[in-house]
C-alpha cells in the first residue's frame, strides 16, 4: 500500500514526464544506492560520481571522443563569461574603494554568490511545491523532519542530496526536473519517511485533498 | 544590559541606519523614479493650492498614474517640501526618517519579545538590511505605512504587558493611519488588529480591545469609502487591475487552454497559493531578489545579508527555546505578511510585502543571540561574514547600484530642465520627448519631472490641454517627436531621446546645445535650441 501511493506522488510529479534519460542513467541510480547502502567505503566513490554524473545530465560536463573531460564553461555560472565580464566591470567601476582591496573584491570568487543564489532557489519551498506538488512536496518536508529527529542517519543521504543540489546549482540555466533528477532515491525513501511520521498521521485528512488538488492540476 | 545602555546602543544603532539611509540621497538612486515623482508633484501640489495633479481637493486617494495612490505619504511629506523644496530631499527623507524610527520600533519590539540584546541585535539586523536600506532611500509609501503599522503592532505588545488603555487607542489609531499609508495595510492591518488579540486570549479577554477596533474602523472608513467610489467611477483602477486573476498569461490560459473546466478553476485557485508560497523563497530572501540588477549579476543581493540564512533557521529552529510565548505573535506576523501581496500578480512583490522584515528580522537576531549564547564560535563565525557582506553591499549600493539604474528611474528629465533652466525664458516652445532608454524602448511622465523641478505653477498644470498628441502646459509640450513632420517654429527648444536625433529639415534650423549622459555613460537625451 505505502508503495503504490510513493508511486502515485512520483507518477504525478514531472519527474516522470517528457524526456527520458539514457539507460545507464538509472542503471547508475541504483547500483550507486546500492553501493553506498551497503557499505560506507563507496559513499565518497559515490558522491564524485554523483557529481560528473549530474553536470552530464544538466549538459554541463560532458568526455570528448578521446575521453578527455569537457566543461561547458559558459553554461556554469561560476565560469560563465557573462558573469567575470561583469565582475571585470565592476573593478573598474569602482574608483573609490583602494587598489588592493579592489583587486581582491572584484575577482571570479564574487562569481561564488551567483552559484549560491541558484542552490537557494532549488532548496526554496516553491521549487518542491512545483517538483513534487503540494502532497508530495509535503511528505519531502515531513520526511527531512523525521530524518532530523532520526539524528540524519542514514548519513549517505544527506551528502547525495547536497551533491546535486551543489552540481545542480552550478547550471546558468535550472530546469526543474533535470537539477534534481539524480536525487530520486533519497526523495522517494523521504516521502517514505514522511508516509511514516507521527505528524502525517494528524494530517492525513488535509493532505488527501491536497493529492486531490494535484491530480486535477496534473 | 540596562536600559540605559539599551537606549543608548539603540540610538547608535539607528544613527548609523540614519547614515545608511540618506548618504548621498539626493544622487542615490540617480532619479527620483516613476511613483516617487507623481507623489513627490501631489505633495507639492497639496502644499500650495490643496489640490493634487488632476485638480482633485484634498482627495483620499492620489489618482497619479490611475494607481489611486494612499494619501498619507503626501501629506505628511508637506512640511518636508516645504523645508526641502521641490528637489530629492524633498520626497525621500521622509522615508529615511520613517525608516529610521522603524530601527528603533524593532529595537522595541525585539526587547519586548524577549530580552534587551535581542532588542539590540534585531535593530542591528535591520539598520543594515539591503531591501529596509533600499526602501528607506526611495520615497516609498509602503516604507511609511511600516513603521506606523509597526508602532500599532508595539502598542498592542504593550497592551498585553501593561495593560493601559492608551496602548489599545494607540495601537487603534496607528493601525488605522497605517491604512493611509498603503494598500497593503489595507488588509494587513486589519488582520493583525484581529488575530492579535485571538493569539493573546489566555491572558487578555478578546472583547477587551474594542476600543483599538473602533479606532481603527473609524480611522479607516473614508479611506474604504473613497476606495468603493473609485471603483464605480474608474473600474480599471491599479488598485483593483493588478489582482492576480487580472494577470494577462492566466487569463490567456483560461480563454485559451484546451484544458478542462475544473483544471482550470483549479489553476486560478491556486495562483495566489503559489504567489504566497514564493514569498518565502531562499533565494528571494537571501540571494538574488533585491532588484537592483539583473538576477545574473554576482553583485545582486538579497533583501537579507546572506549570512542571515543561518541565523533565521536557528531563530526558527530554536524559536520556543528564544521567545517563549512571544513566538506566537512573531510567527503570525511572519504568516500574515505575504497574504495581500500573494493575491497580486507579477511575482514576488517585494515592496508589497515590506511587512515580513519585521518578523524576520526579529527571529533572525533571535537565532543570532542564541548562537551567542551557546555556540560563541559560530556566533564570531557568522558576525565575521555578516560583516564581510555588509563590506561587500557598501559599494554595491553606492557605486554600481548607483551607476547602473538610471533607466530604471528614468535618467535625464531633472538634468534636461536644469541644462535648460537658464535659458528657458528666450524661447516660446519647450519640446520634450516622452520616451528613454538606450533604445528608446520606455516611456515616462516628463511633465512630472519638469512641473516639479521647474516648480511650475499647479494651476498651469491643472490647466494642461492635449494638442496633437503632446501634452500642452503653458509652452511646454510632451510628447513624442516626428522629424519628418516636424514644424519647427521660431524660439524652440527640443529635448529628444538619443535615438532620435534631428533628421531632414530639421537640421539646418536647429543646433544641439546640449546632451544628457546616463551615471554609465549612455547617451540619454539630445537637446537642440533653433538657430
Amino acid at each position: 500500500m505505502l508503495f503504490k501511493f510513493v508511486y502515485l506522488i512520483f507518477i504525478i510529479s514531472p519527474f516522470f514526464v517528457g524526456k527520458i534519460y539514457p539507460f545507464w542513467v538509472y542503471l547508475l541510480i541504483i547500483f550507486a544506492y546500492i553501493a553506498s547502502s551497503k557499505s560506507k567505503l563507496f559513499i565518497l566513490p559515490v558522491i564524485f560520481v554523483l557529481f560528473f554524473v549530474n553536470l552530464h545530465v544538466n549538459s554541463l560536463f560532458g568526455l570528448s571522443r578521446q575521453l578527455k573531460p569537457d566543461f561547458n564553461l559558459e553554461k556554469i555560472n561560476i565560469t560563465s563569461p557573462i558573469s567575470i565580464q561583469k565582475v571585470a566591470q565592476y573593478y573598474y567601476d569602482d574608483v573609490y574603494t583602494p587598489y588592493r582591496i579592489r583587486h581582491f573584491l572584484y575577482s571570479q570568487w564574487l562569481t561564488v554568490f551567483v552559484w549560491i543564489s541558484s542552490v537557494l532557489k532549488l532548496l526554496s519551498p516553491i521549487f518542491w511545491v512545483r517538483l513534487m506538488g503540494f502532497s508530495g512536496s509535503i511528505l519531502i518536508f515531513l520526511g527531512v523532519i523525521e530524518y532530523i529527529k532520526n539524528d540524519f542517519s542514514p548519513r549517505y543521504w544527506f551528502w547525495w542530496f547536497f551533491i546535486i543540489i551543489f552540481s545542480s546549482g552550478l547550471g546558468i540555466n535550472l530546469d526543474t526536473r533535470n537539477s534534481i533528477f539524480l536525487s530520486l532515491p533519497i526523495l522517494i525513501n523521504l516521502v517514505i519517511l514522511g508516509f511514516k511520521s507521527k505528524l502525517f498521521i494528524s494530517i492525513q485528512k488535509y493532505w488527501w485533498l491536497l493529492l486531490f488538488v494535484d491530480f486535477i492540476l496534473k | 544590559m540596562s536600559n540605559k545602555h539599551f537606549v543608548l546602543f539603540l540610538i547608535l544603532i539607528s544613527v548609523f541606519g540614519f547614515y545608511l539611509r540618506t548618504k548621498n540621497i539626493a544622487t542615490n538612486p540617480p532619479h527620483l523614479g516613476n511613483d516617487e515623482i507623481s507623489i513627490a508633484f501631489d505633495s507639492y501640489s497639496i502644499r500650495t493650492v490643496g489640490k493634487d495633479e488632476h485638480g482633485r481637493s484634498w482627495p483620499l486617494s492620489f489618482m497619479s498614474h490611475r494607481s489611486y495612490k494612499a494619501p498619507l505619504y503626501a501629506y505628511l511629506n508637506t512640511p518636508f517640501n516645504y523645508i526641502f523644496g521641490n528637489n530629492e530631499y524633498g520626497i525621500r527623507m521622509l522615508s529615511a526618517i520613517s525608516g529610521t524610527l522603524l530601527i528603533l520600533i524593532i529595537g522595541l519590539l525585539g526587547k519586548t519579545s524577549s530580552n534587551t540584546s535581542i532588542g539590540i541585535l534585531s535593530a542591528i539586523i535591520i539598520a543594515i538590511t539591503p531591501k529596509a536600506i533600499m526602501a528607506s532611500r526611495i520615497g516609498y509609501e509602503a516604507n511609511l505605512a511600516l513603521t506606523i503599522m509597526s508602532f500599532g503592532v508595539l502598542a498592542m505588545i504593550y497592551y498585553r504587558f501593561a495593560k493601559k488603555t492608551i496602548w489599545l487607542i494607540v495601537a487603534g489609531v496607528f493601525l488605522g493611519l497605517s491604512v493611509w499609508g498603503y494598500h497593503t495595510q489595507w488588509g494587513l492591518a486589519p488582520m493583525l488588529a484581529f488575530c492579535l488579540p485571538m493569539l493573546f486570549r489566555p491572558k487578555i479577554k478578546f472583547t477587551k480591545w474594542w476600543p483599538t477596533w473602533i479606532l481603527l474602523v473609524v480611522i479607516v472608513f473614508p479611506i474604504y469609502l473613497d476606495f468603493y467610489q473609485t471603483q464605480l467611477s474608474d473600474s480599471h483602477n491599479r488598485a483593483s487591475s493588478q489582482i492576480w486573476y487580472q494577470d494577462g498569461q492566466l487569463n490567456d490560459y483560461l480563454k485559451n487552454s484546451p484544458d478542462n473546466k475544473v483544471k482550470k478553476i483549479a489553476v486560478l485557485l491556486i495562483s495566489p497559493i503559489n504567489n504566497y508560497i514564493e514569498h518565502f523563497s531562499f533565494d528571494t530572501l537571501f540571494g538574488d531578489g533585491l532588484g537592483m540588477f539583473e538576477r545574473t549579476s554576482p553583485l545582486e543581493f538579497g533583501w537579507f545579508l546572506l549570512p542571515c540564512l543561518p541565523l533565521l533557521i536557528v531563530g526558527l529552529i530554536k524559536v520556543n527555546t528564544i521567545f517563549g510565548d512571544n513566538k506566537n505573535w512573531l510567527l503570525l506576523w511572519m504568516a500574515l505578511s505575504p497574504i495581500i501581496p500573494a493575491t497580486t500578480y507579477g511575482g514576488v512583490a517585494a515592496v508589497r510585502n515590506l511587512s515580513i522584515m519585521v518578523p524576520l528580522s526579529i527571529i533572525t537576531a533571535g537565532g543570532w543571540w542564541y548562537l551567542k549564547k551557546h555556540k560563541p564560535i559560530i556566533f564570531l563565525l557568522t558576525s565575521s561574514l555578516l560583516l564581510l557582506h555588509l563590506l561587500i553591499f557598501l559599494p554595491t549600493i553606492f557605486v554600481h547600484f548607483q551607476k547602473s539604474s538610471g533607466n530604471y528611474f528614468q535618467f535625464g528629465y531633472k538634468q534636461s530642465w536644469e541644462k535648460i533652466k537658464p535659458v528657458v525664458k528666450n524661447y516660446q516652445h519647450v519640446i520634450v520627448e516622452s520616451r528613454f532608454g538606450r533604445f528608446g524602448q520606455f516611456v515616462g511622465v516628463p511633465h512630472l519631472y519638469f512641473g516639479y523641478f521647474g516648480a511650475f505653477p499647479v494651476e498651469a498644470m491643472q490647466s494642461k490641454t492635449n494638442e496633437n498628441g503632446r501634452m500642452k502646459i503653458d509652452k511646454f509640450e510632451f510628447g513624442h517627436v516626428d522629424w519628418m513632420v516636424e514644424e519647427i517654429q521660431p524660439k524652440s527648444i527640443y529635448v529628444v531621446s538619443t535615438i532620435n536625433p534631428i533628421v531632414a529639415n530639421a537640421i539646418g534650423k536647429l543646433n544641439q546645445i546640449e546632451e544628457i549622459i546616463t551615471p554609465d555613460n549612455q547617451s540619454q537625451f539630445l537637446i537642440y535650441a533653433t538657430k
